[in-house]
């Protein structure tokens, strides 16, 4: 837990996180250590777009998914 | 003595109907790593009637841990992939006929490579390609089942042109990432698992099952295992220049249809 400020319950990739409120997308990108524009990411079972990362911010309760593209074959 | 194919014609939804039109069926599998070759040693066997074999390179001793269509022999020989892997699957079902492209995918040659076929296999190994690989396929109207994998997780996505997204709209970035499987390994299994979903996704479209094919973007990992299924609730045609018909990496003077 970054910080003092209150707190909200959000499921990412599957595990319970406390994250800090109103916290965006990209913040959570950020600290999950992904690659901000390299990912497909959804959010209560709805993908978001790249473009959309900085004003989609997590609610208490919020389902997150983020993959990571695999290329190889 | 019992039929070559019962065993699948005796599943219900696949039936004797189902084989016959996958005997008349047409695939075309684009690049016979892990991912092509797997697949299209499933098809072989299934008894697709036809399979196009597109891939430009010869097997060596690292591709075998996981490369089910090649042996040391192939590898030692200095065989194109094409060659070695038609012949494995010649020995494994007579019956089907297999056209072979010792090429690599490129903006003059997708289309042709393509037409004619019922379904297209992403085998590839980049996401350039791939990008390539599905402005081709929406040209076309064909639709392409994508897999990919890298280390033990992977994803798979069944593009079909104009009714549901397509590879640009769900990997818009259109970057390569930042390593590759040659840096960050990749174990055979997770690769034989993708190859596995990604022809199941083919024959439901060759035997005419298309109300069954996948939806969405299933991701999978093996370590620790993990199957999600996202769903791309927003798909809009008309913000994805390749949906609409922006086809940014073909030729512009391509005949397409």
């Amino acid at each position: 837990m970054d910080g003092g400020g209150p707190e909200i319950s959000v499921v990412v990739d599957g595990f319970a996180e406390r994250l800090p409120a109103g916290m965006s997308l990209t913040a959570l990108i950020l600290r999950q250590q992904a690659q901000h524009k390299d990912l497909v990411a959804e959010v209560n079972g709805r993908f978001v777009h790249p473009r959309d990362y900085d004003s989609v911010l997590l609610n208490e309760g919020d389902r997150v998914e983020l993959i990571h593209p695999a290329f190889g074959g | 003595m019992g039929s070559r194919y019962q065993m699948q014609e005796r599943f219900g939804p696949w039936g004797r109907a189902g084989q016959e039109r996958l005997r008349q069926g047409r695939a075309v599998v684009v690049g016979l790593g892990v991912l092509g070759g797997t697949a299209a040693m499933l098809l072989a066997r299934a008894g697709v009637g036809f399979l196009r074999l597109v891939d430009p390179d010869h097997p060596s001793l690292d591709n075998l841990h996981r490369q089910v269509l090649y042996s040391e022999q192939d590898v030692t020989a200095g065989r194109p992939k094409v060659e070695a892997g038609a012949a494995y699957l010649r020995s494994l079902n007579s019956e089907v006929s297999i056209e072979t492209h010792q090429v690599a995918l490129g903006p003059g040659n997708a289309l042709d490579l393509l037409r004619g076929c019922g379904v297209v296999l992403d085998g590839l190994d980049s996401a350039a390609a791939r990008y390539l690989l599905n402005e081709a396929c929406l040209k076309l109207g064909i639709p392409l089942v994508h897999a990919g994998v890298i280390k033990a997780q992977g994803q798979l996505v069944v593009v079909r042109p104009g009714q549901g997204p397509c590879l640009r709209c769900w990997f818009p970035s259109r970057r390569e990432p930042p390593a590759s499987s040659a840096e960050l390994g990749i174990i055979g299994p997770a690769a034989a698992c993708l190859a596995s979903l990604q022809t199941a996704e083919a024959l439901k479209i060759l035997v005419g099952a298309q109300d069954q094919v996948l939806e969405g973007l299933l991701s999978v990992d093996l370590w620790p295992p993990r199957f999600r299924t996202l769903e791309h609730r927003h798909w809009d045609r008309q913000a994805c220049p390749a949906c609409r018909g922006q086809y940014e990496l073909l030729p512009g003077d391509s005949p397409g249809l």
